[in-house]
């Protein structure tokens, strides 16, 4: 529901975010790093410096490369990461990925910063993809506006500043030659 | 119909689903509402409430809109209570919507203004103020901190590293740190002692603080820990003297609780001031958020009044609707039709007493209508029997106009079937000229007011003389006519014609009898006398003998003539039909009197086709000679004598009329009426039987003769004789070779 609304069948704006993302292996597991540039519209970044918490939700498939669009996917993750300005402190407060506490930050672009930046997030283990197969990962990124008040709900459904979400960032594991 | 599609018919079911989608949609509308006030609880449904909210909305919308269509097909199909459904309708609409309109305004005002109360300048400067004195009370709390940690900083001054671990423990215990850390500028932990068992790594500052540091400058703050209060984090630069750090510089982080006392105010301080300024951020969207509410359930509530406002109607008026059916029914004569009693109510004694007074109506239809069948049956046997009747009857209204007339009336007066019902005596006689005096007959005893009357008429027709036997009668009320006349008439011409012509034929028979019998011994005796004594006598006596003997001789010769004209009249010899050609008949009779024609200028004007009859030529040669020698001796001592004789055909008739016309002195009128009797003539000489031979020859061959004077002076005899179609000319024409 919150991806119908928010930015499944909706939204408009594709360049929420910029996905500079790579992916890489350790012994075990296949992992993604790098980092997320949100642009967030100056009705959103207003809402934050009113103390709204922002929520986007990061969307993380993965299936053979040549499995057709409607067939199952390996894998699939939803990540939300979150960021909200404390008033008292003067600082923002961001929740990651790959953090299970928040994180201060003196600054809103420092926060900004810290909320899309992935350090090998593991996504799968080795073991279970097929060595002579191509996988795909596509990555996605969405407001999440189900986490907006109730009363600004409405008006994400209406409002293209509301209505946030980036283009799919499709990386391939191996990497073409 | 089966009963499967009449259940998936919702309207049977009436207001039930109608109410229960509108239970339901209320319900949401409620969770709605509180899910703007509740955001934790129920806010994960909002948007599934939203939209259940507006499927529901769009359903009743479609009942909605069906019943209007349903309305708008009644409407211009002029269905019976169709008004009076649009009129309550429209009274219930009014009724539902106008009060839940104006609740929809004041509570919108209400919301609005009431929501601005939330928020107030003193409010927000006192929140602002509670913010700035919790954070300089933190601040104060962050400068104690950072001397301690400066101290501790200055404890380990070109300490090496590795002795200075050794008392990290002991430094964060004097503290009161959570954590301390040795580290340098380039984030390289040396080492760390917290009071947390399970933490591996210690709580590294952020890029930004590292940057701070390199800068120069102590960072020393505030950092709140989501739902865990704050800590304050203070990190200093080591004053070493000298390097000490793998890389950069020396760093010692300590991170210090918050009293729970005081995190607990600034906690609270934090989430008031948070709260406020989301609410004051989002007040138009939470005013709009309600306003929504508050205008969904408005839409519910005039979409579901409107609806229900129509299905009540609908069943308030359907006994009406359905006794005015039953009543228009009754007016287009079905008696038949019973209306179904589903109440118990007045309505439903109402349609009781319809289907009561329905079928008393239709028992009396039932014996109205075997009535009329009577009567017509009645209507029809008078009909017929009129029909058959060789009398003619014509029944006239107070008006004058026909109301009946039987076949042989018209057959009668105008030898030929023409219907000359609701005309008026008047129309009658201009368009049939020949019937004026039968009019003026009718007129006179209807003018005379006479309940009962009977006369003889005579008069001249296309036929010739007709004489009718007229009995009129004004129709009794009691016989349901009043004003009424009835006129019967019988044509009696052939009878009183019969009459007389078998009176004149015995006179004739008995004349020719009685008379000649003793002419032929008087004639002979009177030669015998002339021969025996006329010798014997002398002087006088011989003269008178002679004169007397010849008197009687001629006298007796001219009665002789005399009864053999009434012989030939009284006799009926078979005639011998044939076609004939009346003009070649017409051009010998006129040769044989070619020397007295000299006399008088003839004239013949003879159509060239269809002058074929059915006829016995010695019957019409007498005819034509009695005709012609009469037109000649009236034109005796006439100047300037002028003698017509014409042959027309008439198509109308399918006839052809013989003229015979002269300038002589025409026809006395004393005797122009009886000129076809026997014995009736204005000659010395004649014997009065010259134009009733002519008739008798004509009645044989079904013709029909009439005289007339000229208004120029003169006579004009016009004859009408039966034309031969052509068909039967040839046959005739070729049976005689």
């Amino acid at each position: 529901m919150a991806l119908l609304f928010s930015g499944g069948l909706f939204a408009r704006q594709q360049d929420f975010a910029d996905l500079d993302l790579r992916l890489a292996s350790d012994e075990f597991s296949l992992l993604l790093q790098g980092d997320l540039s949100f642009h967030f519209s100056k009705a959103a970044l207003e809402a934050l410096a009113n103390g709204l918490p922002l929520a986007v939700d990061t969307e993380v498939i993965i299936k053979p490369a040549n499995k057709w669009y409607w067939q199952q996917s390996l894998a699939s993750f939803r990540y939300k990461l979150e960021i909200q300005y404390h008033a008292l402190s003067q600082q923002y407060l961001v929740k990651g990925i790959d953090h299970t506490y928040p994180r201060a930050f003196l600054t809103q672009s420092a926060a900004l910063a810290a909320l899309g930046r992935i350090k090998e997030l593991a996504l799968v283990e080795l073991s279970s993809l097929d060595p002579d197969e191509q996988y795909e990962v596509s990555i996605r990124s969405v407001l999440d506006s189900e986490s907006l008040p109730v009363p600004l709900r409405p008006l994400t459904y209406l409002s293209d500043e509301w209505r946030l979400r980036s283009g799919w960032k499709r990386l391939h594991w191996p990497e073409n030659n | 119909m089966s009963v499967l599609p009449r259940l998936f018919r919702w309207q049977h079911w009436g207001v039930a689903p109608v109410l229960l989608l509108f239970a339901g949609l209320l319900f949401s509308l409620y969770m709605l509402s509180s899910a703007t006030e509740n955001s934790a609880v129920i806010g994960p449904y909002y948007s599934w409430l939203l939209l259940g909210n507006a499927l529901g909305l769009l359903v009743l919308t479609g009942m909605l809109g069906y019943q209007l269509y349903r309305l708008t097909i009644e409407y211009r199909q002029r269905r019976a209570g169709i008004r009076l459904t649009l009129r309550m309708v429209t009274m219930f609409v009014i009724l539902a919507v106008v009060p839940v309109s104006l609740v929809y305004i004041l509570s919108v005002q209400f919301l609005q203004r009431g929501i601005d109360s939330w928020f107030d300048v003193r409010i927000e400067t006192a929140l602002g103020d509670a913010l700035d004195l919790s954070r300089d009370s933190m601040t104060g709390l962050i400068r104690e901190k950072a001397k301690s940690t400066l101290k501790l900083a200055e404890s380990v001054v070109d300490t090496p590293t590795s002795i200075a671990t050794l008392n990290l423990v002991d430094m964060r215990l004097s503290s009161g740190a959570d954590e301390i850390a040795l580290l340098d500028t380039t984030g390289h932990v040396y080492a760390f002692s917290t009071t947390d068992p399970e933490s591996l790594l210690p709580n590294a500052p952020s890029e930004l603080i590292y940057s701070q540091l390199r800068q120069g400058y102590p960072y020393l703050d505030l950092e709140p820990v989501k739902d865990e209060g704050f800590i304050i984090r203070v990190v200093i630069e080591i004053p070493d003297t000298i390097n000490l750090a793998v890389r950069g510089r020396r760093l010692i982080q300590a991170l210090y609780p918050v009293a729970d006392r005081l995190n607990s105010l600034s906690q609270s301080v934090q989430s008031a001031f948070a709260a406020y300024k989301e609410l004051s951020y989002i007040r138009d969207e939470l005013k709009n958020s309600f306003i929504l509410t508050l205008s969904l359930a408005l839409v519910l509530n005039i979409l579901a009044a409107i609806i229900v406002a129509v299905i009540s109607a609908r069943r308030l008026v359907e006994p009406v609707r359905v006794l005015v059916d039953g009543t228009r029914a009754v007016a287009t004569g079905n008696y038949e039709k019973r209306l179904p009693v589903t109440s118990h109510d007045e309505l439903g004694k109402l349609v009781g007493s319809f289907n009561d007074m329905t079928q008393r109506v239709a028992e009396a239809s039932q014996q109205a209508r075997l009535s009329r069948e009577a009567a017509e049956e009645e209507h029809a046997y008078v009909q017929t029997i009129l029909s058959r009747l060789s009398s003619g009857v014509i029944t006239l209204n107070s008006d004058g106009l026909v109301v009946t007339m039987n076949p042989m009336a018209s057959r009668i007066l105008l030898n030929s079937e023409v219907d000359l019902t609701n005309k008026s005596l008047d129309e009658i006689v201009d368009q049939f000229p020949g019937l004026h005096e039968f009019y003026n007959c009718i007129h006179r005893h209807l003018n005379a007011d006479e309940t009962q009357w009977q006369e003889q008429l005579v008069f001249l027709n296309h036929k010739g003389r007709q004489v009718l036997m007229v009995n009129g009668g004004l129709l009794s009320p009691e016989q349901g006519r009043e004003g009424e006349h009835v006129v019967m008439f019988d044509d009696v011409t052939d009878f009183v014609q019969a009459q007389r012509d078998a009176a004149w034929g015995e006179m004739a028979r008995r004349l020719a009898h009685e008379i000649k019998n003793p002419l032929t011994p008087i004639q002979l005796s009177a030669e015998r006398v002339r021969h025996k004594c006329l010798q014997d006598v002398e002087g006088k006596a011989a003269e008178v003998l002679d004169k007397a003997t010849r008197t009687i001789i001629d006298q007796v010769e001219a009665m002789k003539d005399m009864v053999n004209a009434f012989t030939q009249y009284a006799r009926s010899p078979e005639l011998k039909i044939e076609s004939l050609s009346l003009n070649r008949m017409i051009e010998e009779i006129l040769e044989m009197y070619k020397g007295e024609q000299q006399r008088a200028a003839t004239e013949l004007r003879l159509d060239s086709e269809n002058t074929y009859i059915s006829a016995d030529a010695g019957r019409i040669r007498q005819l034509l000679h009695n005709l012609i020698r009469n037109a000649l001796d009236a034109l005796n001592g006439v100047e300037d004598p002028h003698l017509l004789v014409e042959t027309r055909f008439d198509p109308l008739n399918n006839t052809l009329v013989l003229t015979i016309e002269d300038n002589g002195p025409g026809f006395d009128e004393s005797i122009i009426n009886n000129v076809f009797e026997p014995y009736v003539t204005t000659k010395q000489q004649g014997t009065g039987l010259g134009l009733a031979i002519v008739k008798k020859i004509v009645e044989e061959h079904h013709g029909a003769i009439t005289v007339t004077n000229l208004v120029k002076g003169g006579a004009k005899v016009m004859i009408n004789f039966s034309c031969m179609d052509v068909v039967s000319h040839a046959s005739s024409n070729g049976g005689l070779g």
